[in-house]
């Protein structure tokens, strides 16, 4: 219907588009044949949608019959039921994933996916039927591990991308009931993920390992904010040299063909993952600087960074420095502008910095100079972010640096007054920053943006 | 013909890990030494939640000090508590970091230490110990009557220990009789 619509839209406005030249009268006629030709092939879609759509009120249908009838069946009955529609959902799939047409593709990639769920319920509901109380993170482990070995047989990207869910529900629960932080088991099946993503080429599914990445980070750092509170110092600047590596791995991939799908992820995860460290290095709190609005606001560094964390740290600005030196390697010959010349400046300071950090005396003066470093380091980065955005065309990067630019203002205005001011004053002052700000902020936004193709990638940086 | 093998091998290599779960309590419903516990009341608000008892035991709460074995556990830390045979229910006699060789009259449970606090009252160092049995799911609408027994029934658990300290529910007993029995099917 709506191929329908949009045809009919498209023959009425054509005419105009050329009367007024902005579309040549030769290519009239050949763009109508191309949109209906297209809307021909459209209408495949809708056994499709109703295919699905039987398969899940079947679906539905049955699991309501069993569910009103669970108690009075017997065991044996149930694990029939259990693992026959396992079975079946997982031989439909694969007798349609492994069929050539299209169409069998798509609605075998929704019963895979159906069977995976399947599988999921069957681990809860066996363990129901005989009590099974395991340590329950290890439930959800299982599940993800079910999900994963299907994604290495199986081209189905929705598999991947809900077993990586999976593993980043799975690291949650053990980090935040178990306390079990960091827990590097998650990094372990994370990377076991890796491998069918790369050669399939499933860019949501490394979307989803990228969010499950950070959000393991951001379980780390929440963990430790409570447990570990003076390791902060530490872990945090650690955290932003390993996002500074994922940016230089994500724009050096970029020049290789066969990892240009993942270069653009690669590097916004290190972006995002560099913007929260800031967030983070900015608060006076994580540097065992007291502050207003975390760790309840008490001097709290530690007279010597741990052993581990110098060398934690040193390998980092390592790995971060040879990353770069090897980025301006492959720029060599090339013109590089104030830009170019920016980045590796913020970088060399950046690691100046967090080595600095590693062997500031436990002096509240020094510490304050540190944090004054991050605090400065974090609006040039912005600045650079904004403005290299600009450079490359790259709308994402120019959105991101606003939106921790803003962030990053409400964090120091929390921060500056929160303690100076009459609480009526400083909540008038906030909203008027929000508004007043925000207005500013979104009205250079998008007159900045007004220049960029909507559709901007960007060129590598 | 070769990724459909692959994706059979994965669907009979998810079967045999459902398998294993079932069988894993299996075994240790059948070979392990049965033992009686006494229950007591908890948090009534979450006594009963949806069509599953949550149980409380006597040995869920220890008391570090009066045992005897190791000490010092901090939460989450694993545990191993021998019991002996009471006059009616098994009872603690010694706390273990390491799984212990239980005596011939008793056996060693293993379980892991949710809270570990000072008493409020007799500020001696208490364990709140889970042992993976706290759970039972019974038929809907049923778990009223084991939340709320009457007067004159005691609800008491069956369970079995395996030799490697696992514990699985065998039987819930009013008045020591099975009110629901644990089998295979």
């Amino acid at each position: 219907m709506w191929q329908t619509v949009f045809l009919n839209r498209l023959r009425k406005q054509l005419p105009e588009w050329v009367a007024h030249g902005w579309v040549a009268p030769e290519h009239q006629a050949a763009i109508l044949e191309h949109a209906e030709s297209s809307a021909g092939r459209g209408v495949q879609l809708l056994p499709i949608v109703l295919g699905v759509l039987g398969v899940l009120t079947l679906g539905a249908g049955v699991i309501m019959f069993f569910a009103a009838n669970w108690a009075g069946m017997a065991k044996l009955a149930k694990l029939a039921v259990l693992f026959g529609g396992m079975w079946a959902a997982y031989a439909v799939a694969g007798w349609l994933l492994y069929r050539p047409t299209t169409r069998d593709q798509m609605l075998g990639q929704a019963l895979m996916l159906l069977a995976v769920i399947l599988f999921g319920a069957n681990i809860m509901l066996i363990a129901q039927i005989y009590h099974i109380q395991a340590h329950y993170p290890n439930g959800v482990l299982f599940w993800s591990l079910g999900a994963l070995a299907v994604a290495y047989v199986a081209p189905v990207q929705p598999v991947a991308v809900a077993g990586l869910a999976l593993a980043a529900l799975w690291t949650g629960l053990e980090a935040g009931d178990f306390e079990r932080s960091p827990h590097w088991e998650f990094l372990a099946v994370w990377a076991l993920f890796l491998p069918p993503l790369v050669w399939r080429g499933w860019r949501y599914a490394a979307m989803a390992a990228a969010a499950a990445l950070l959000f393991w980070n951001v379980m780390l750092f929440g963990s430790w904010t409570w447990r570990e509170p003076q390791l902060l110092a530490y872990l945090v600047p650690a955290q932003a040299l390993a996002a500074v590596a994922l940016v230089l791995l994500g724009v050096t991939a970029m020049r290789h063909r066969r990892s240009v799908p993942f270069a653009t992820i690669v590097e916004r995860t290190g972006l995002i993952g560099l913007g929260l460290a800031f967030l983070a290095l900015i608060e006076p709190s994580i540097h065992g600087l007291g502050g207003n609005t975390m760790l309840g606001g008490r001097w709290q560094r530690l007279d010597q960074a741990p052993a581990g964390w110098i060398v934690v740290t040193l390998v980092a600005g390592a790995v971060v420095a040879a990353l770069a030196a090897w980025r301006y390697q492959q720029q060599a010959g090339a013109r590089r502008g104030p830009a170019g010349t920016w980045a590796y400046a913020l970088l060399a300071a950046l690691v100046v910095l967090t080595i600095a950090n590693l062997f500031v005396p436990p002096i509240k003066s020094a510490v304050f100079a540190v944090h004054g470093g991050f605090l400065a380091l974090n609006f040039a980065g912005l600045l650079w972010l904004i403005a290299a955005g600009l450079g490359r065309g790259n709308r994402f990067q120019v959105n991101l640096g606003f939106l921790f630019f803003a962030m990053s203002v409400l964090i120091v205005y929390f921060e500056t007054f929160w303690s100076l001011m009459n609480r009526s004053f400083f909540f008038m002052g906030g909203g008027l920053l929000l508004v007043i700000g925000g207005y500013l902020l979104e009205r250079q936004r998008r007159r900045l943006l007004r220049g960029i193709d909507p559709a901007g990638q960007g060129e590598p940086g | 013909m070769r990724r459909s093998l692959a994706l059979v091998f994965v669907v009979v290599l998810q079967t045999a890990a459902l398998i294993a779960m079932i069988a894993m309590k299996q075994w240790t419903l059948a070979t392990g030494t049965l033992i009686e516990l006494e229950t007591v009341p908890i948090d009534p608000r979450s006594l009963f939640r949806g069509d599953y008892v949550r149980l409380g035991y006597a040995i869920g709460q220890l008391n570090e000090d009066a045992l005897d074995g190791d000490n010092g556990f901090a939460r989450l830390d694993t545990i191993y508590v021998v019991l002996r045979e009471g006059e009616v229910y098994w009872q603690p006699v010694s706390l273990h970091k390491e799984r212990p060789t239980a005596p011939p009259d008793g056996v060693a449970v293993r379980g892991h230490v949710e809270y570990a606090y000072k008493h409020h009252e007799t500020k001696a160092n208490t364990l709140r110990v889970r042992y993976g049995i706290e759970n039972y799911f019974v038929p809907e609408g049923e778990g009223r009557a084991l939340e709320q027994p009457k007067e004159d029934e005691t609800i008491s658990i069956q369970v079995s220990v395996d030799s490697y300290g696992n514990a699985g529910i065998k039987a819930v007993l009013v008045n020591g009789e099975g009110r629901y029995v644990e089998k295979l099917w």
